[in-house]
């Protein structure tokens, strides 16, 4: 396999950016759309062959090994080729912790090299080979864990051992991301042929040079192997993001709405910087100390060489009882959980997620749904090692994201119940979501979380792709201005009536394994010990949340497609470049299910099948508390679980059904102006008014009242024109007076004469004197 | 053979020759004048190039040295050379002159030879400021350039730009007027020598902690006047608006950072132990300056949320980014557990970003002169919108502005990171706060940007013509070397980790 394939991915669409940038304007629609399309789907034909490649490689052969074989290999390559990794391994249903020889060599040419050497015989290989796995060690050679690629295009700065490399990983985690960033990318970029398609030449060129660049940032992101390189892509796709909502900046309101979710993500990414800081120093020292070398870096893996030796450099080191190295990765931890509650949106810096709507409707899909905002469960997986123990004062950091995500769920759920405009349902449901994300990362369950940010990523793409087609229909975003499209606008309305029941986790949809899956781990959390009643809560929470779906999900689809049209114009429905990627993204929203169905839903003959997705990256994430508890124990509060997501999902569909469809919008008590919900639902249509308190009416006038204040009265009236005016004054009235000497009158002269004639010999007389006493005060005051 | 060529000579001398040159042009021919400029800035950068590429980085130290009888009998030499750190300023220095020639094209029409003149006047000094060797040179190359500059805002300057040249002048002569009195008793201390590598081998046992401190604080004045650091700043924001683009443009790149680098090659080497002697046992210079540092990056992102000018706003970031750059040089000695390789890496951000903050603000300075140009205020209220007549312009100014903001992958990314990193080893309060310059920066950058170039375009906005080939031919070279600094730092930090080790290596024992 050619690793360098990695670096290409990124290049391709940031070609397409540069050809896009330079040559879109001038060459036309047809030029910017074949390049600007072709770069994603280019990238994601090489993204599924290093997909396949992957796969290839991890189906080749395992071996079992003695332990002193085992030694004589380690011994061999250590350092360098070989390591000793903890897995967890899932075998007889049970998951246990082994330990693990890994060799980073081909299995063939580790087979060569080791019998060159000696290490092994042939005869032991054969052995090996049929060998049934032994209980006590397990040996490998070769990768049982999972294959990764890795590549380092060079050095990007080096100051005094610390390294920053342009490498880039793809593992399990990574390519997930890379076939979701680039897979549902294309659709959005066809989707967005169609959509910008009444745009001017140059408008259009300028959409998709930043969607193509927004490609190859978040690429770079899910790609970095470096931290810092991560940040790149990180700040990369904060920017595209930025330029994107502002997008139709003539419209003050949209550039104002850029700048918020700029500046609200550079808070969280301040969070970043300070925990890379941290993780910084702690390697330093650790550098200096016992892993010994002097070169420290924010690669993941000496990250992860980091972690391995804190724990005991923690338990013997100066610091004490686990404070020092473990303290520092706490602290460290809960930095980079601030940037993730940037970039995800989640409380406290999730307000300018629904501002971020003002951003064209792809946009809106592709950057603040599908992808950018899942970078913070993205990063906290890939750092899954680092977060799992990761602790500050005794409260683990995992458990505060599982509090602020299950937090953030309901809260933002709720808010999606009151919305008017569709776009800002869909966005206060994504938030919501993406609190479901980090409630499964913050219980440890990695791969529940990654799976939902796959099966998400196709239905909110949906559901905002739909809703895109039909605001290009009705020129309008409120769904009181819709109501009755299902019959003008088909497509549309079964392929988001799919994406809605997937959303609202619909029994058998993508949307009702991932979130049960999440929900199921949390509620086996609250089965282990250890705060078992606030994960026990947070359950009840995420079910509640669940059933807040599932209504509006369905008022979503009442208010816009049922009914009598409310809005006006003949709304018709959009041409196919959009109602395709809808067709195929309510076909993924389906089928994404089968990356997580449950073992015991499948007849044994598909087991293989089961948690396909979540399974496949346990090899490669941190396993929690919940890993090595009873299976049979697991079995049961999973299909409990099960029974009790469905059936919340099936009867609040059901509610929503009798309430909502009963009556015309405008007599649901919920829906009119007035009445006793009105102040419920006005509160929640103002997002619990945390924006207007913490926001507009906190932060940002009390900014800019400090600013102008400090600029006005100390500033320029204290300190220039009080201080430094002021001096200058002092010196001109001295010269003033110093004037007034000069009268040119004789007497006042001679009187001056006068005085000088005595003064100064006086003067001269004393000096003499006065310096010796002056001196010996000094000295003596020095022999004290 | 290179040996044979005095380079940095030439460097010095192709402006000042150049200034003699140019009386030759008639006074009527204003394109010749331009031309005649851009040509022989241009020829000073090739000339500055061999400095920066022969450079030889293993060696280290002062390199390309020549030294030539002047004032003999008091022991001052015309004495030159160029380490890693002052050849990137030099490099910056005769890299921004054509740009600054280009940014003047359209906005200059009176006086155009004077002005020209004292503009390479004012290379052919800042290029002697960085290649002094000789202390006295170094006071007489940093005296003389204040001349120009003092003509080019009193002349060429807006409609209070007599005002602005004084408060300039005078600022500045303070702080010189305490430098002097510095240099005479540094002078005097270290054996009658002027020779910064014959001084810096006798301090800093030649002086007490005491005399140190007294000395340090005098050199620390002039430098952060100079900067500028908080509370001294008051006089930039006036020279900024006052001055015209170029002008603006070699202040804010190259002659604050004369500041920056006379911390560097003074202060930091000489007196070490002034530093961190507690005054009164309340507080060292270093943490006096190290705060003095963070609290500007938090005062001058404030007062730039303030202002309703432009250039104004753009002048009191230039505060906020200097702060940290000022912070991280001082951090170091603020921790009683010295960590030596921390303290090397924020110097090495500080000087990375000293040449990365040029960048960038020359960049929006530039691009304040061209909206100027074309709509005569600079008034944000009055401009709104720019993005649709000017597209250039507008992704020139938003590129400019990303980078002021520190986007990784631009110069400042660089620098700014390697400052916080460094400081937060040896002082993580300090770092903290200064890291708030990430979030704050955005707040009025990305503000400015909301309501200078996008928004409604109106009135007189809707005329605004889109960036011509003159001014593009600065530009994108400006904008090229941000991303140039930004991903590929590796061989510019190189040439500076020498010095920077040594300087750093002071403190280690």
């Amino acid at each position: 396999m050619n690793t360098s394939m990695i670096p290409l991915l990124i290049l391709v669409p940031f070609l397409g950016f540069l050809l896009n940038a330079f040559f879109g304007r001038r060459l036309g629609k047809s030029f910017v759309t074949c390049v600007g399309v072709s770069a994603p789907l280019i990238a994601f034909v090489m993204g599924a062959a290093l997909f396949s490649n992957l796969r290839e490689i991890d189906s080749r052969p395992v071996v079992q090994l003695d332990a002193d074989i085992q030694r004589r290999v380690y011994d061999a390559y250590s350092g360098e080729l070989a390591r000793y990794e903890l897995v967890t391994v899932h075998a007889h249903g049970h998951a246990s912790q082994r330990q693990i020889l890994r060799v980073d060599l081909p299995y063939e040419s580790f087979v060569q090299d080791a019998l060159a050497k000696n290490l092994i015989t042939q005869a032991e290989l054969d052995d090996a080979e049929h060998a049934e796995p032994s209980e006590r060690v397990i040996v490998a050679a070769g990768e049982v864990a999972p294959a990764a690629f890795t590549f380092t295009l060079g050095n990007w700065f080096s100051v005094g051992g610390f390294e920053v490399n342009f490498a880039f990983l793809l593992d399990r985690i990574s390519i997930l991301l890379v076939l979701v960033i680039t897979g549902i990318g294309s659709l959005i970029h066809i989707y967005s042929t169609g959509y910008m398609g009444d745009r001017s030449a140059g408008t259009f060129a300028r959409f998709f040079t930043y969607l193509n660049l927004f490609i190859a940032a978040m690429l770079v992101l899910v790609l970095g192997k470096d931290l810092l390189l991560m940040f790149v892509g990180w700040e990369g796709v904060g920017m595209c993001s930025y330029l994107l909502i502002g997008f139709d900046y003539d419209d003050k309101a949209n550039a104002a709405c850029g700048t918020k979710a700029f500046v609200v993500n550079r808070i969280g990414d301040l969070g970043f910087v300070l925990g890379m800081l941290c993780l910084v120093v702690l390697g330093r020292q650790a550098a200096l100390g016992e892993l010994g070398d002097g070169v420290f870096s924010l690669d993941v893996d000496f990250l992860r060489t980091l972690v391995d030796h804190g724990g005991s450099a923690a338990a013997a080191g100066e610091h004490g009882h686990g404070g020092g190295a473990a303290g520092m990765i706490g602290v460290a931890c809960l930095l980079l959980f601030v940037g993730a509650t940037g970039k995800s949106a989640q409380i406290p810096l999730h307000i300018w997620l629904p501002d971020a709507m003002a951003g064209p409707t792809p946009v809106s899909a592709l950057i603040h749904a599908a992808t950018m905002v899942t970078a913070g469960i993205y990063m906290i997986t890939r750092l899954s090692f680092l977060f799992i123990d990761a602790q500050v004062f005794g409260i683990p950091v995992l458990g505060i994201v599982a509090v602020i995500g299950a937090t953030t769920a309901f809260c933002a759920g709720a808010a999606a119940l009151a919305q008017d405009d569709i776009k800002r349902v869909l966005a206060y449901s994504t938030v919501s979501q993406l609190g479901y994300m980090f409630l499964g990362v913050g219980a440890a369950a990695f791969g529940a979380s990654m799976f939902h940010l796959v099966t998400h990523a196709f239905f909110k793409a949906l559901l905002f792709l739909g809703a895109g087609s039909v605001i290009h229909a009705c020129h309008s975003q409120s769904m009181s201005k819709m109501g009755g499209l299902k019959d003008s606008m088909p497509w549309t309305f079964k392929t988001m009536f799919v994406g809605a029941f997937a959303l609202a986790g619909f029994p058998l949809l993508s949307g009702f394994f991932s979130k049960d899956l999440i929900l199921f781990q949390v509620l086996a959390r609250s089965n282990v010990e250890g705060a078992s009643w606030v994960w026990a809560l947070l359950y009840g929470m995420g079910v509640f949340t669940a059933a807040l779906t599932a209504l509006y999900s369905m008022r979503l689809i009442r208010m816009t497609f049922y009914g009598s049209y409310r809005g006006s114009g003949h709304p018709h429905e959009s041409p196919w470049v959009m109602t395709v990627p809808l067709q195929v993204l309510a076909l993924g929203a389906v089928l994404a299910s089968l990356l997580g169905w449950p073992k015991f839903f499948l007849p044994a003959s598909l087991a293989s099948w089961a948690d396909m997705l979540p399974h496949s990256l346990h090899a490669v994430v941190a396993a929690g508390p919940t890993a090595l508890m009873d299976h049979d124990y697991l079995v049961s509060l999973e299909v409990t679980g099960i029974v009790i997501g469905a059936v919340v999902a099936v009867g609040f569909c059901a509610l929503g059904f009798a309430w909502l469809w009963s009556l015309p919008p405008s007599e649901i008590a919920w829906e009119r102006p007035v009445g006793w919900m009105r102040r419920l639902r006005d509160f929640l249509f103002r997002a619990w008014m945390y924006d207007e308190i913490v926001n507009k009416r906190g932060a940002q006038p009390a900014v800019k009242q400090l600013s102008h204040w400090l600029w006005r009265w100390f500033d320029d009236a204290t300190l220039d024109q009080g201080l430094v005016d002021g001096m200058g004054r002092v010196g001109v009235e001295l010269s003033h007076m110093a004037r007034a000497t000069q009268t040119g009158r004789a007497t006042s002269y001679l009187r001056m004469f006068a005085l000088g004639a005595v003064v100064l010999p006086l003067l001269a007389i004393l000096a003499t004197p006065l310096f010796t006493l002056l001196t010996a005060w000094f000295a003596g005051g020095g022999t004290h | 053979m290179v040996e044979g060529i005095p380079l940095l000579e030439v460097t010095i001398l192709i402006p000042l020759l150049g200034v003699l040159l140019l009386a030759w042009i008639p006074e009527d021919d204003p394109e010749a004048t331009r031309a005649a400029t851009l040509a022989l800035s241009l020829m000073t950068f090739l000339a500055s190039l061999p400095l920066y590429f022969m450079y030889d980085v293993d060696a280290g130290g002062f390199q390309f040295a020549r030294v030539y009888n002047w004032l003999s009998p008091i022991g001052a030499q015309f004495s030159l050379g160029v380490d890693g750190i002052s050849v990137l300023l030099i490099v910056l220095t005769t890299f921004l002159v054509p740009i600054s020639v280009l940014a003047s094209w359209k906005g200059i029409d009176k006086r155009v030879k004077s002005f020209h003149a004292a503009l390479l006047l004012m290379e052919a000094t800042m290029i002697g400021v960085f290649a002094a060797r000789d202390l006295l040179l170094f006071f007489l190359f940093f005296e003389v350039q204040l001349v120009p500059m003092f003509l080019f805002i009193g002349v060429w300057g807006g409609e209070d730009r007599v005002r602005a040249a004084l408060k300039f002048f005078l600022y500045t002569a303070v702080g010189s007027l305490l430098m002097l009195a510095g240099i005479a008793y540094v002078y005097v201390k270290a054996g009658h020598t002027f020779d910064m590598v014959a001084i810096s081998a006798a301090l800093p046992g030649a002086l007490s902690s005491t005399e140190q401190f007294w000395v340090c604080l005098a050199f620390l004045i002039a430098f952060g006047i100079k900067v500028p650091v908080f509370p001294v700043h008051t006089w930039l924001p006036h020279a900024h608006v006052q001055a015209p683009t170029a002008g603006s443009v070699i202040l804010a790149a190259v002659m604050l950072k004369m500041g920056g680098y006379g911390f560097v090659r003074f202060c930091l080497p000489w007196f070490p132990d002034g530093l961190v002697e507690e005054a009164g046992g309340l507080f060292s210079l270093a943490s006096l300056m190290t705060w003095l540092g963070v609290g500007g990056v938090v005062y001058g992102a404030l007062m730039a949320i303030a202002q309703t000018d432009l250039k104004k706003l753009i002048a009191y970031s230039s505060i906020s980014h200097l702060g940290l750059v000022v912070a991280a040089l001082f951090a170091g000695f603020t921790n009683p557990n010295f960590v030596e390789g921390g303290h090397a890496r924020a110097i090495t951000g500080s000087v990375y970003q000293m040449v990365g903050h040029g960048l960038s603000t020359g960049a929006l300075f530039f691009l304040v002169g061209c909206i100027y140009d074309r709509r005569h205020t600079k008034k944000i209220a009055e401009l709104s919108g720019l993005a649709k007549p000017a597209p250039m312009l507008a992704t020139c100014f938003v590129i400019a502005a990303l980078a002021s903001v520190a986007l990784p992958g631009t110069a400042g990314f660089v620098g700014e990171i390697l400052m916080l990193l460094g400081m937060f080893e040896n002082n993580v309060g300090a770092a903290a706060v200064g890291a708030t310059g990430m979030v704050l920066g955005a707040v009025y950058m990305l503000w400015a940007v909301q309501r200078v170039i996008f928004g409604p375009t109106e009135g007189a906005n809707r005329e605004v013509k889109d960036l011509e080939a003159v001014e593009l031919w600065g530009l994108v070279p400006l904008l090229a070397a941000i991303f140039v600094l930004g991903l590929v730092p590796g061989p510019f930090l190189a040439r500076m980790e020498p010095a920077i080790t040594n300087l750093a290596a002071l403190y280690g024992g």
